[in-house]
């Protein structure tokens, strides 16, 4: 498997990564997304969502699919199966994004032990505290060989900018937005990524948050290493709520969606 | 307040912290100095004292129930909160934040309630500041509470209804942190009990603080020496705003959860005595969760307690056993709300009414001087209490 940083690292472009939530709509339909974004040559990495009961940063659709993952049973344990599932069909880099609390209810050491044998490249944790990974992640995430990204957003201190660029071992996630996961947009991003620039050396960078389509990923070209695509991807594969869209138009609508962004040049 | 003994780097003993997504950290290093900064100037706790003395009604009076205490075969006392104006002691708590919210400069003011109390006490509060508030309530609570949505709505305040999850306060509580993740910067997020990352659970515990304070001078003119200071538990603002002055002293605490159905009947809210240390809106502190650290559903009587963590102060202070838990029922708690009404002439919120419960059932030898919070009053909980009219 590729080193996501330097894979950031090498390519002069912005790098799509798919988020989708662990479960949703149902197991077996997730499986089946994650193998579309296996080959699909226009996503890069992923980000494998492990729902939680009370996603504090998320806007309605992630809210949504989380609910929904959960209501079918979706287990820490069936999270990591589809990331073992995901690691023997690709070599593309695989994160996973939740909340600390049940990463703690699993004990740290055991959740990044499972992590790194399903195959993860590292976490993402939004409301862990610095003082909390340096205490209780920093050595396990070392051992394993399992990475760490931290957020930076329009709101965030010099200092925790600083000190974000200096801890994250993958890349900075940059929140583009002032708001939640599938928000509209609300701030000039290109103004945010510009006053990051100074950091770049120091650590890739990653969008976030807002992102939806070929126009936003254009936007930030020069900007960031990457783009993450999540509440838009869950959105395209049909209504959430009302009636599941079946495995195979979820697989359908998936390709169509990716087949928007222009397969980037080859590398 | 962040030089209190309790508190260090943020946690109260292993309780605390602030786990909060990183848009969220600038409102609180702000929200910290603010705070700081207002406690101590001599200005700002003039205006909050007169406030509290002329809006509120403050000192409510601590008064001996005697009926009460004969039911009980004790001396029992109560700390009347219910008098405090809009009828519960979140209106301290209430008033103290969006004064601190002006002097920040805040332009909105957003506020989670579960029974509704904190919702009105906060709209009351922001009507007399004139400023826009908005109120997030579980939908399932805007049904068994109508009659205080109705009065937000009258004090100008928008009520809404936040509709994931079970529906009730752990959810207005999402809702509120996300809107205020969406809108840091011209708002602040009054949260209504001493729950949340530091510092508000001891913020909202100083802006209690004024019940303990009243209680020991009153204790001391009237000559009472306390022996037992009891309240109940939903997030615990009342309770630390009776215990906080008194921590130190040979005095035993007693908290009150809702055991709802019964602390082992799987649907209950007695947080401290059913569940594990976890991380909930942000602070590390006691809570109902599963074996996959899923948040699991409260379930009480009482919209104000129907809550699947609790303050990580009282976390701290039960692991230490400073803190006594016990819990009371659906059943037991309506039972001694109606009987408090009519031995008392006061008709105690449902809340309330848990620890009211307790000291009924309590193996007292007689000679104990006991302080209940009667934190607030029953009239948002007639629709409970007509259709479960007792003996
Ligand atoms: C009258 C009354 N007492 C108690 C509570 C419980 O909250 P806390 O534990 O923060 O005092 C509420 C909450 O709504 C309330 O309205």
């Amino acid at each position: 498997m590729k080193e996501l940083m330097s894979i950031l690292r090498e390519d002069n472009r912005v790098n799509l990564s798919i988020f989708l939530t662990a479960g949703f709509p149902d197991m077996k339909t997730s499986q089946a997304l994650l193998k579309v974004l296996a080959n699909h040559p226009a996503v890069s990495f992923v980000e494998l969502g492990m729902p939680f009961s009370d996603p504090l940063a998320d806007g309605p659709t992630i809210q949504r699919a989380s609910e929904i993952a959960l209501a079918q049973g979706t287990k820490l344990d069936d999270v990591f199966a589809l990331a073992s599932g995901f690691r023997a069909s690709c070599d593309k880099p695989l994160m996973l994004m939740g909340y600390c609390n049940p990463v703690y209810r699993r004990g740290v050491e055991a959740f990044v032990t499972q992590a790194r044998d399903a195959g993860a490249s590292g976490l993402i944790l939004p409301d862990l505290p610095y003082a909390s990974h340096d205490r209780d992640f920093r050595s396990v995430l070392e051992a394993n060989g399992q990475t760490m990204s931290f957020l930076v957003s329009p709101t965030s201190t010099e200092e925790s900018m600083d000190e974000a660029f200096e801890k994250s071992t993958a890349f900075v996630y940059g929140v583009a937005n002032v708001g939640l996961t599938g928000d509209a947009q609300s701030v000039d991003r290109t103004a945010f990524f510009e006053g990051l620039q100074d950091h770049r050396t120091r650590c890739p960078i990653v969008a976030g948050f807002g992102i939806s389509d070929p126009a936003d990923i254009q936007q930030l070209e020069g900007f960031v290493d990457g783009a993450i695509i999540g509440s838009a991807f869950l959105r395209a594969l049909g209504p959430i709520g009302e009636s599941r869209p079946s495995e195979s138009e979820a697989v359908q609508r998936a390709i169509a969606f990716l087949n928007l962004f222009t397969p980037h040049s080859q590398p | 307040m962040t030089q209190h003994p309790l508190i260090r780097n943020g946690y109260y003993g292993e309780f605390g912290g602030q786990f909060i997504p990183e848009m969220l950290r600038r409102n609180f290093i702000d929200l910290e100095q603010a705070f700081e900064d207002a406690w101590k100037d001599a200005e700002f706790k003039s205006t909050y004292a007169d406030l509290l003395r002329d809006f509120v009604g403050r000192p409510t009076p601590l008064q001996r129930a005697d009926r009460w205490s004969e039911r009980c075969g004790t001396s029992v006392w109560f700390k009347r909160e219910d008098l405090a104006h809009t009828g519960a002691h979140k209106i301290n708590n209430a008033v103290g934040q969006v004064l601190l919210a002006m002097r920040m400069g805040k332009r909105h003011i957003i506020a989670e309630t579960g029974a509704g109390q904190h919702g009105v006490a906060t709209a009351t509060a922001c009507a007399w500041a004139g400023l826009p508030c908005t109120v997030f309530m579980g939908a399932e609570d805007m049904e068994r509470q109508q009659p205080n949505v109705e009065r937000m709505r009258l004090l100008g305040a928008e009520v809404r209804s936040a509709n994931t999850g079970s529906q009730t306060l752990k959810d207005a509580t999402n809702e509120a942190m996300r809107h205020w993740i969406a809108h840091p910067e011209e708002t602040h997020y009054v949260i209504g009990s001493a729950v949340g990352p530091h510092p508000y659970p001891m913020m909202v515990a100083e802006f209690h603080g004024i019940i303990g304070e009243e209680t020991k001078t009153a204790c001391q003119t009237k000559g009472i020496k306390p022996s037992h200071l009891v309240a109940c538990l939903g997030g615990g603002s009342n309770a630390l705003g009776l215990f906080l002055p008194f921590l130190d002293e040979d005095i035993e605490l007693i908290g009150v959860e809702a055991a709802g159905a019964g602390v082992e009947s799987g649907r209950t809210a007695a947080t401290i005595e059913k569940g594990s240390p976890g991380i909930l809106h942000g602070a590390k502190t006691m809570i109902l969760q599963d074996d996959e650290g899923q948040i699991e559903e409260a379930h009480s009587i009482s919209a104000g307690l129907d809550y699947p963590g609790i303050g990580p102060l009282h976390a701290h202070l039960a692991s230490t056993g400073r803190l006594r838990t016990a819990a009371a029922e659906d059943e037991e708690a309506l039972q001694a709300g109606l009987l408090c009404t009519r031995l008392e002439g006061i008709l105690p919120a449902l809340e309330t009414a848990h620890a009211l419960a307790w000291t009924l059932r309590a193996d007292w030898s007689g000679s104990e001087e006991v302080i209940l919070n009667l934190s607030g009053r029953g009239d948002k909980d007639l629709k409970n209490y007509i259709q479960n009219p007792g003996e």
